[in-house]
């Protein structure tokens, strides 16, 4: 009685019909012309497409820039991820504590979410000047000294930059964890208090190991997202200073689009798709031998 | 019978209505250029006064945000959808492939039809020129040069520096005023740096020696151009351009600049029609302007470039009327004066406009300096926009580095080349336009 | 008062208020004017002057964006709400050849970045004819995140008790009957999750916009707003309001709905 038997083939079409009719003209198609210009020398704007074989490839792995453009992607995947799915499970266990204003405070902590990409570049661009409000704030509480042009700082942009990013991701995923705290069966945790648990232990031991399946698909969605980011990071540097805030994402846009080579870009955007897939099939593997 | 009578005669009288009307069918044109949507600009009502002259024709002018090549407009040229006319950038990288993929027309038989060949002046017909083609039309000219704060630097007893020592020393006393950052400079965007390199490029090689590169077989990891970077790399290191030079942005920082906060800035004429909308006459006359003082040894050289190009797109279902439009908004002298009245320059000799117009205060000092100092010659305000893209991403980045003292100018210049020779050897950079003489 | 929970109010509060603050601050910053911005930014405005709202209004054509804005993506939510929850359907509860293999092939559509598609994407575009039209934008939105809904409807539906499809199959009913009759209403909560979120990001997109609504009177409100920043003078009155009416309809749209939205995230979708 597997799902792969004929039974319902003909209601199944009607009812994918439509869906996969956008998704395979809109996506899939589009995916497979990116793979096939990923082997040309195209520029996206001439109708000659040379064909290259694995050149694009070849130089890619000799290109320094798109090495630090993976590295830095790495790194910023790592501090989203730190912060829009460790803290935010810290901070939903904290909202699911019977607390009053629990409303107030998940209201606060979604309101972020539901900005454009253009606009959380806007007002943190503007927070991060160096006589802005984020460093006049700093001087005025005695912290001058950590007070820097951080959109200018070599080491301290990017995670800048991936703060701005969180800021705005963060409650998405802080809802779906509250709401998947709020389907644990409290009698567990009510067996535990008797048992003399603390609150550290509880969360250690009852409220991760119950959530596992929804963390692990905050998690892959996360890091695709993670992966895939370019509005706040090309609305603020561009990828500066010098290369400090590059990401594959917008080394893609500047090597496909701004240098006409778009057969090169493609090769970039291929890798990072690669990238994400592994990564994305980690994690499933992981949590099919865990279940 | 009557009643077909009637009906054939209702017919009749609609195919000749319609057939009237489709003699009088209007031409519409699209055309696109940078800008703010809902900004009202003198492009605005000078194409009114044509769409007046011509009621036949409509033009829709669309306003495509700040960035020289918007992501929209190569596929929209490519699919036909795109604009009729539009304004972008000149050079080689994105226009080149735009040129390469037939996208636009050669303007050749309008050049000589209108006379334009009496008004553009050679070197910007060269770089909106290749293989004999006239590719586009400059839209404007622009110039760079170092503005400054009258009020600041009547405060302080300062006066317009004539040689380097004296503008180190004006900063000096600047910085000792409390002033943190006496040299504005939006790092965080990159181009603004670039404006520094192409000018101090000039000073130091001279104009024939940008051209030896450019076209010829000259490098960029010559001294001169080594000299040049090491000059701009000191001035950053000695806090010219404040402790943060690469933390803000352009338009944050000409913000401060505008509102009197920091004293000097270098940067070009495409700032003069806003400020003029923003501050008005008189605010505008607080502000003047200096060409950068050269080292001993050094000649004075105007900075000059076209902003970019109007170009003509193939699928332009009406090229005559295209030319047409281009030609009253461009060359017509009525259209000339209100462009400069509003800061804008069209390319070619104003000299003889300038006595019929008021002038935006800044712009005429702008003027001036360049009068004064064109018959050194003149060089590249934007070497940005003259070079291929990787060449000019490179650039970018090393001139980051430089002011951040990460590179050395040697670093730098040696990056710069090796792109250069890549570029150059898949034939990217850009070839001299060469005189225009044939009539297609 | 437990005071067990103090430290667990302190956390939240400091949190709350470090993600509230930058939108705060852009509202003040909207209700300053010019001269205004001399002061500290935290300083609330005194007194509060919605003249940056007017501009971006008119002078902006915000009034002409907004309404384009909402059309596309009030389409697109109504749109994807049934589309998605239908091949959802599909997924959980059909037995057909590939049921896994596509719901892989789903799942690799996550995963391609939008801006690398962007060129192949307006080919495809151009050969429906469909460049600037709204049609081309919804179509591409619902195309891209059709596997992000399908995905959670499909979790949601696992979820339910098996019966309830079961009884209703007995009944004699088609497929289509027991979908419409039972299972799409069975699904609210999760396709008021659906509509939200599927506006949320039609509202805010911005890149697919960029380039295929070029024509002003179809622009969009992101589209504004990034050519509204002004080519070489700074607004931050302006820039300020011109997000905020942006960002405003969502912020109410979900405020309205909140409850609603919790609750469907709440039941299952994740587990």
């Amino acid at each position: 009685m597997g799902k792969g038997s004929l039974r319902d083939l003909g209601s199944a079409c009607f009812f994918l019909a439509p869906a996969l009719f956008l998704y395979i003209t809109f996506v899939i198609y589009p995916t497979l012309d990116l793979f096939r210009f990923s082997f040309t020398s195209w520029d996206g704007v001439s109708p000659v497409k040379q064909w290259v074989g694995i050149r694009n490839y070849q130089e890619l792995f000799s290109d320094r820039i798109f090495w630090q453009a993976f590295r830095n992607t790495l790194l910023w995947a790592g501090i989203v991820l730190f912060l829009n799915v460790f803290v935010a499970l810290i901070l939903a266990a904290l909202i699911a504590e019977p607390i009053r204003g629990r409303v107030g405070f998940q209201l606060a902590y979604f309101l972020p979410a539901v900005q454009a990409g253009v606009v959380t570049a806007t007002i943190w661009r503007w927070m991060y000047q160096p006589n802005g409000v984020i460093n006049t704030f700093l001087r005025t509480v005695g912290l001058g000294r950590f007070a820097r042009g951080w959109l200018g700082d070599f080491a301290l942009a990017l995670p800048a930059l991936a703060v701005a990013s969180s800021w705005m991701g963060m409650g998405v995923n802080i809802a779906i964890f509250l709401g998947g705290i709020q389907n644990i069966d409290p009698a567990l945790y009510e067996a535990a208090k008797i048992d003399g648990a603390n609150r550290f232990q509880l969360f250690r031991y009852i409220t991760v190991p119950s959530l596992y399946h929804t963390i692990v698909i905050v998690l892959i969605l996360s890091t695709i997202g993670a992966f895939k980011t370019f509005d706040i990071v090309w609305a603020t540097t561009q990828g500066g200073p010098v290369r400090a805030t590059e990401l594959l994402a917008t080394y893609t846009y500047k090597k496909g689009m701004l240098e006409v080579r778009y057969g090169y870009g493609s090769s970039i955007a291929v890798f990072l798709m690669l990238l994400i897939v592994l990564l994305s099939a980690l994690y499933f593997f992981q949590q099919k031998r865990e279940a | 019978m009557k009643r077909w009578f009637l009906l054939l005669a209702m017919v009749w009288v609609l195919l000749g209505w319609s057939a009237l009307s489709w003699g009088a069918e209007k031409i519409t044109l699209d055309i696109w250029m940078q800008g703010e949507p809902g900004a009202v600009t003198i492009h605005n009502t000078i194409l009114e006064e044509y769409m007046k002259l011509n009621p036949d024709v409509s033009i829709t002018l669309t306003f495509m945000g700040g960035e020289l090549f918007p992501p929209g407009l190569i596929p929209a040229l490519k699919a036909g959808t795109g604009p009729d006319i539009f304004s972008a950038g000149t050079g080689p990288g994105q226009p080149a492939a735009i040129i390469d993929a037939g996208l636009v027309i050669p303007l050749n038989k309008y050049y000589f039809h209108y006379k334009w060949n009496e008004v553009i002046p050679p070197m910007i017909v060269n770089y909106t020129s290749s293989d004999g083609k006239l590719w586009a039309v400059g839209d404007w000219v622009e110039h760079t040069g170092m503005l400054y704060n009258r009020e600041i630097f009547a405060n302080l007893g300062l006066k317009v520096p004539e040689t380097y020592e004296e503008l180190v020393q004006i900063v000096e006393t600047v910085k000792k005023a409390g002033y943190e950052t006496p040299v504005a400079l939006g790092g965080a965007d990159k181009w603004p740096i670039s404006h520094w390199q192409s000018m101090l490029f000039g000073y130091f090689a001279g104009p024939e020696g940008i051209d030896n590169v450019m076209f010829g077989d000259g490098r960029w990891d010559q001294p001169e151009f080594v000299e040049a970077l090491k000059l701009l790399q000191n001035m950053a290191k000695d806090g010219w351009f404040g402790p943060n030079p690469l933390a803000v942005g352009y338009v944050e920082i000409m913000n401060e600049f505008w509102a009197g906060k920091i004293p000097m800035t270098f940067t070009g004429t495409f700032v003069v029609s806003d400020a003029f909308n923003m501050l008005g006459a008189e605010g505008l006359k607080k502000f003047g302007v200096f060409p950068f003082p050269p080292l001993p040894g050094q000649k004075i050289y105007p900075t000059e470039d076209i902003g970019g190009g109007w170009y003509i797109s193939k699928s332009c279902k009406h090229p005559d009327v295209a030319a047409d439009v281009l030609n009253f908004m461009l060359f017509r002298r009525e259209s000339r004066k209100l462009l400069l009245e509003n800061g804008f320059v069209p390319v070619g000799p104003v000299s003889d406009l300038l006595e019929e117009v008021v002038l935006p205060s800044l712009l005429e000092e702008f003027f001036e300096i360049v009068d004064k100092y064109r018959h050194n010659g003149t060089i590249h305000a934007f070497l940005d926009t003259v070079q291929p893209d990787n060449v000019t991403q490179v650039t970018y980045d090393g001139l980051q580095s430089l002011i951040a003292g990460l590179m050395t100018p040697e670093e730098v210049v040696a990056e710069i080349q090796k792109e250069w020779e890549k570029a150059k050897a898949e034939g990217k950079i850009l070839k001299p336009g060469g005189a225009i003489t044939s009539l297609e | 008062m437990r005071w067990g929970l103090v430290p667990v109010y302190v956390v939240l509060l400091i949190t709350s208020v470090l993600m509230v603050a930058p939108l705060v601050l852009t509202v003040f910053s909207s209700l300053k004017s010019p001269d205004q911005f001399l002061r500290a930014p935290w300083i609330p405005p005194s007194p509060p002057v919605f003249d940056n709202f007017v501009s971006a209004w008119y002078r902006g054509r915000f009034n002409v964006y907004f309404k384009n804005s909402v059309i596309i993506s009030a389409i697109d939510a109504s749109l994807m709400a049934l589309i998605a929850t239908m091949a959802a359907y599909a997924f959980a509860f059909l037995r057909f050849p590939g049921n896994r293999v596509l719901l892989m092939v789903l799942i690799l559509g996550l995963m391609a970045p939008v801006t690398a598609l962007i060129l192949p994407l307006y080919a495809v575009m151009n050969s429906f004819g469909l460049v600037n039209t709204r049609l081309a934008v919804i179509a591409a939105d619902l195309a891209l995140a059709l596997p992000f809904f399908i995905f959670i409807v499909r979790a949601y539906f696992l979820n339910l008790p098996a019966e309830l499809r079961d009884a209703a199959k007995v009944d004699g009913a088609n497929e289509f009957q027991v979908f419409w009759n039972v299972m799409f209403p069975l699904a609210k909560p999760i396709v008021v999750v659906v509509v939200l979120l599927e506006f949320l990001w039609s509202w805010n997109d911005l890149l697919l916009r960029l380039v295929f609504l070029t024509k002003d009177p179809l622009r969009t409100l992101t589209v504004g707003l990034l050519f509204f920043q002004g080519l070489h003078t700074h607004d931050p009155g302006g820039s300020a309001a011109a997000a905020l009416i942006l960002a405003g309809p969502v912020i109410v749209l979900f405020l309205l709905f909140q409850r609603q939205f919790i609750q469907g995230l709440t039941q299952g979708a994740f587990k």
